[in-house]
């Protein structure tokens, strides 16, 4: 029950090529994520052994005389055994796997490349699922050898059709009461060998599974042998350094490997690989070392039946279809497009000073594009996007100013009379994309507002409370005090003369002033 | 009245120059998107076809002034009166110099306002490689072979990826994504078919670094059920005689002292230790742009 301390990982980043800041991965392997318990049922057995002397109860002469010692008259002994049981189930996966358990697959499901002499791999999230139960029905091995395996077939083993069944159709015949779609011919193999295997809780005969009917031949040249299980799964963590975390494509954390004991050969065509599960099926396996199958243990059988936990398909290409292949294919002379900076393919040039010009364009990443101009004249001009095929001169403090206007940054080449739309083009689209997002239009001129507003204020502000509000207020109070009617002129020049003075933007501003400005304006005239 | 006429006029508006940090983290960062390119249209990258055929590679510079009339042309949204527009032209280095600090475009607001000291430079792939390994990793390193600092690797469009990255590529390598690690012989001859032994752990100070294949070391030749022990030979079916193999690949690290404790006590040779030796690395494609 006590569960062995992890073995020392090894410690290794396989891919140190160069002192890499950026994309710092490391991959740290282990040799085995052992769970506390294994899966299965359990039976937990309480036993309390009580033993004891009595003492004889002392007859009625003894109690009157008081005097035999007590060790000299043994009374009747107990020993009783208090047993206490009680059964529980270990619940793991067992004939099939939730899609969320497999993290990869490589080479890729459905990938198609140069996969010679690549043994299969398969990355399970839960790293200590490989050996939460075991292909050797107990023993001292059993706890580090993984029930799940990983076969490879394909180039010449023809690989089976896996089918949709049940767990039912895993059982020996008759030891379900159900009958079911794909019973287990008496040919076949399966777990449990001649007799039925327990199901354990929670699951049912008609609990759906996919299962495949492998031959004995090419299971006995496929399968590992029982010893070999072990070097075949292992635990990887992998760890990112800062700067990755932040977009790793693939999250840090333990995963549990299963690796194929085949290698992919280089000859072209499909393969199918296929996790099984070979739960105590470690006496059908091949033997060690002689890879020969056990005749006694397959007497009267011919086929095997393994549940299939995950499969997959890819294909073996020709070398081009591959990583280094396409990127070669770049730089190669077969493709003179392939690797250059981003720059037009110039005009043909028929040595006027004309075509030298536009080729120099050209190779600054200009191309020339037909215009038509507001005032409806159409010509030519130059337009590039923001990606240059040099590199520009650094922006300085001075020059980075705001440019007021589309027409404002125009280029013009006065030699030949050619405009550059870049930068106008530019503009437009900032602006445009400013508008189209309404949040950011609505928050820019809420800002931009405020802050000219604080600006005026900042700076009216003085003048206001010294003078011109005190005055606006004190012409207020002397008109109020007259017949209105009779000044509607004075009284309507005066609001001429507010509004002209102080600009739109602080009309808000003035308005909350004015409630406690008069206060402010008294004091100030004081 | 002749005070209140004398007054009449508004002196000009003269925005303070705003500091960096005062622009609105809601501005910063939408232009931020913009100068890496995120929210600008593809057809606008590539005003016309052909910039980027099928199969193919282009490198770049980032034109910071480009930048510059997008954002003078997004600043210019929502202005509606006139005394906004020396606020916007006094905002406007500011507003520069923080957007390109959030897009990661210059380290620190050095002196305040003068953005892309650096030169931002990039790639852009067209090619097959990108829908079959979506995941590949990208790095580049200037002249002096210093690591840039990539500020972008993403999928612009189907079947393109970018990249940008601070200063001027002089070199860049595309790696294939790390789940491509497999397990597998070694590809290429003259120790095609076989296996170079990797240094794994070992006293300290001791020659090694753990990962890396010991070039002394005499390669193990795996032999594969019904082979005959020739590099290559698949026997059968290309099915390894794994227990054999891993029993190899342990001697012969102990031979190379390769798998040691710091004290140099031989460590355990396990189905980890056997992993990291069968593993073969992701592939590098460099790409040298001062070759001529």
């Amino acid at each position: 029950m006590t569960s062995r301390p992890l073995n020392t990982p090894a410690l290794a980043s396989p891919r140190v090529l160069r002192d890499d800041p950026i994309s710092a991965k490391t991959v740290v392997f282990g040799q085995f994520d052992e769970p506390a318990m294994q899966s299965g049922n359990y039976l937990l057995t309480l036993d309390q052994a009580v033993q004891a002397t009595l003492p004889q109860p002392p007859s009625d002469d003894e109690r009157e005389a008081a005097v035999l010692p007590l060790e000299d008259n043994p009374g009747p002994s107990i020993s009783e055994l208090y047993r206490f049981q009680r059964k529980f189930s270990v619940l793991g996966p067992r004939f099939s796997l939730p899609a969320a358990s497999l993290s990869a697959f490589f080479p890729p499901a459905n990938g198609s490349g140069d996969y010679d002499d690549v043994m299969p791999h398969a990355s399970l999230t839960e790293s200590s699922l490989p050996w939460q139960r075991s292909a050797i029905d107990g023993g001292k091995d059993a706890k580090s050898t993984p029930w799940l395996a990983l076969l490879l077939f394909g180039d010449g083993v023809t690989a089976p059709k896996s089918a949709a069944g049940a767990i039912g159709d895993l059982q020996i015949q008759g030891a379900t009461p159900f009958s079911t779609p794909n019973p287990l011919p008496a040919d076949t193999v399966s777990y449990g060998g001649r007799n039925p295997f327990i199901l354990e809780p929670g699951s049912s005969p008609d609990d759906p599974c996919r299962f495949i009917d492998i031959p004995m031949d090419d299971f006995a040249a496929l399968a590992p042998s029982p010893s070999e299980l072990p070097w075949l799964a292992h635990t990887r963590e992998v760890r990112l350094s800062a700067a990755l975390t932040e977009s790793a494509d693939e999250a840090p954390g333990r995963y549990a490997t299963l690796c194929s004991n085949r290698m992919v050969s280089a000859t072209a065509g499909s393969w199918t690989a296929f996790v099984v599960s070979l739960e105590k099926l470690s006496a059908f396996l091949p033997a060690d070392d002689t890879y020969e199958l056990d005749a006694t243990q397959w007497k009267g059988f011919g086929r095997i039946r393994l549940a299939v936990l995950a499969e997959w398909s890819f294909s073996s290409q020709t070398p081009k279809e591959t990583f280094s292949g396409y990127l070669e294919n770049l730089a190669s002379e077969s493709n003179p497009r392939g690797l250059s900076p981003l720059a037009h393919a110039a005009p043909a040039n028929d040595g006027t000073p004309a075509a030298a010009w536009l080729a120099q364009a050209y190779s600054a990443g200009y191309c020339l594009l037909p215009h038509h101009t507001r005032l409806g004249v159409s010509t030519a001009s130059l337009l590039r996007g923001p990606l240059l095929p040099y590199a520009p001169p650094a922006l300085s403090q001075k020059t980075t100013t705001l440019d007021l206007s589309a027409d404002s940054c125009v280029r013009l080449d006065p030699a030949h009379g050619i405009m550059d739309m870049s930068l106008p083009c530019a503009w437009q689209l900032g602006r445009l994309s400013a508008l189209q997002d309404p949040l950011l239009s609505s928050s820019m001129q809420a800002w931009k507002r405020k802050q000219v507003s604080a600006a005026q204020l900042a700076q009216w502000g003085p003048t206001l409370l010294d003078g011109l509000l005190p005055d606006a207020l004190a012409l207020r109070a002397q008109l109020d005090e007259q017949a209105p009617l009779e000044h509607k002129e004075t009284r309507m020049s005066a609001r001429d003369a507010l509004q002209k003075t102080v600009p739109l933007a602080l009309q808000a501003a003035l308005r909350a002033l004015a409630a406690d400005g008069r206060a402010h304006g008294e004091e100030s005239g004081q | 009245m002749k005070r209140l006429r004398s007054r009449a006029v508004a002196p000009p508006l003269h925005a303070q120059a705003p500091s960096p940090s005062d622009t609105p983290a809601w501005l910063s960062g939408w232009l931020a998107d913009a100068f890496l390119l995120r929210t600008i249209p593809l057809d606008h990258l590539l005003p016309r076809d052909g910039l980027l055929p099928p199969e193919s590679l282009r490198t770049f510079c980032l034109d910071a002034r480009w930048l510059q009339a997008f954002a003078s042309g997004a600043l210019s949204a929502g202005t509606s009166l006139s005394a906004e527009i020396p606020f916007a032209q006094a905002a406007f280095p500011a507003v520069f110099a923080q957007a390109a600090l959030q897009a990661g475009l210059v380290d620190s607001p050095s002196g305040g306002v003068a953005p892309f000291a650096a030169v931002v430079s990039g790639f852009l792939l067209r090619s097959g490689v990108v829908k079959g390994w979506p995941k590949m990793e990208a790095r580049a390193f200037g002249a002096n072979g210093a690591p840039l600092a990539r500020v972008r690797w993403d999928l612009l469009a189907d079947g393109v990826m970018i990249a940008l990255f601070i200063g001027q590529m002089a070199s860049f390598d595309l790696l294939e994504p790390a789940e491509s690690l497999h397990f597998g012989l070694e590809p290429e001859p003259p120790v095609e078919g076989q296996k170079l032994l990797r240094f794994i752990a070992g006293p300290k100070g001791g020659a090694g670094v753990p990962g890396e294949t010991i070039s002394s070391a005499p390669t193990v030749t795996p032999v594969c059920r019904g082979g005959n022990g020739q590099p290559g030979n698949r026997g059968d079916h290309g099915v390894l005689r794994v227990r054999d193999l891993a029993g190899k690949l342990g001697a012969g690290l102990a031979q190379a002292h390769a798998n040691q404790n710091l004290d140099g006590t031989p460590r355990l040779f396990t189905s980890a230790e056997f992993a990291l030796q069968m593993v073969e690395g992701v592939q590098v494609v460099a790409f040298d742009l001062t070759a001529p």
